[in-house]
């Protein structure tokens, strides 16, 4: 590991980047198209959004001859395709609807789930299987790991795919969303909870 | 004493060292003597340890394409 936290695979990586190299970034299109999507769509809004992605490739593309490592390769990804995709909002004067903030709140958030005193009136569902990596092991919980994704509103997905998936820290996700700090976990919180939720319906009935 | 919505409420902050200690050490004495917090936010934190390798998602090979062909297209004008 050199300063930056990076493998020596992961310096190669960037050094053949850096000289553009068309499979190595072919790659990186591949391993964070789906990423940059969710920023641009929470940003933009799902119409605009392929088309901001596309231009922040290009941009990137151009730049990476330049990129200094000040931050992590993904960072300055995520932080370009959410300028992009905030420069272009203000070009079309458009406003996107924050749908995550009239949500209803999640079962775990709802008044139902607590006796009056605060204590649990349905408590947790007991699992069967609690570790990660088991977890992980029945396919048809994976498919509906990755539904449940899907189905999050935009703005609630894209911040959970910077930070849980893509390790980004709360004030970079404020940065690269233009989400304050204080919305950021509101919905961070909710998406886990909703994944949660998942888990807890496929534990006990086997299905999504 | 904290009750267990609180606890649920703040779970996020508390896996993520968020709080402020105070506040930290309040839910470590409920979860003391909370069988069911204890459940739950062992649930929780396994959600978040499943996230990124369920969620992490490759793109297809037509999406890859089109992003290189569109830069191929730019090279090719300049």
């Amino acid at each position: 590991m050199n300063s930056m936290g990076l493998t020596t695979e992961q310096e190669d990586d960037i050094a053949l980047l850096k000289v553009q190299d068309h499979r190595a970034f072919e790659n990186l299109v591949g391993r964070y198209h789906i990423q940059m999507l969710a920023v641009a769509r929470s940003i933009i809004g799902e119409s605009l959004a392929e088309e901001v992605v596309q231009e922040a490739w290009v941009s990137i593309y151009g730049a990476l001859p330049r990129f200094e490592q000040r931050s992590s390769l993904k960072t300055w990804m995520f932080t370009i395709v959410g300028n992009q995709a905030k420069t272009r909002l203000r070009k079309e004067s458009r406003t996107v609807s924050m749908e995550d903030e009239e949500q209803d709140e999640s079962g775990y958030l709802s008044s139902g789930r607590f006796k009056p005193n605060g204590g649990w009136q349905s408590v947790p569902a007991i699992w069967d299987v609690e570790t990660p990596d088991l977890l992980l092991e029945q396919t048809q919980l994976r498919h509906c790991i990755e539904h449940s994704l899907n189905s999050l509103p935009v703005t609630q997905g894209a911040v959970f795919t910077l930070r849980d998936i893509e390790q980004q820290s709360l004030a970079d996700i404020c940065n690269i969303l233009g989400v304050s700090d204080s919305n950021v976990r509101v919905l961070l919180h909710r998406a886990r909870l909703s994944l949660m939720q998942v888990i807890d319906r496929y534990q006990e009935t086997g299905e999504c | 004493m904290l009750k267990c919505s609180e606890v649920v409420e703040q779970a996020s902050d508390f896996v993520d060292e968020n709080l402020p200690w105070y506040s930290s050490l309040r839910i470590k004495m409920h979860l003391l003597m909370c069988v069911h917090c204890r459940r739950f936010l062992r649930h929780f934190s396994a959600t978040i340890d499943l996230a990124e390798p369920a969620g992490r998602r490759q793109a297809t090979a037509t999406e890859i394409e089109r992003v290189m062909k569109h830069i191929d297209d730019i090279d090719s004008d300049i």
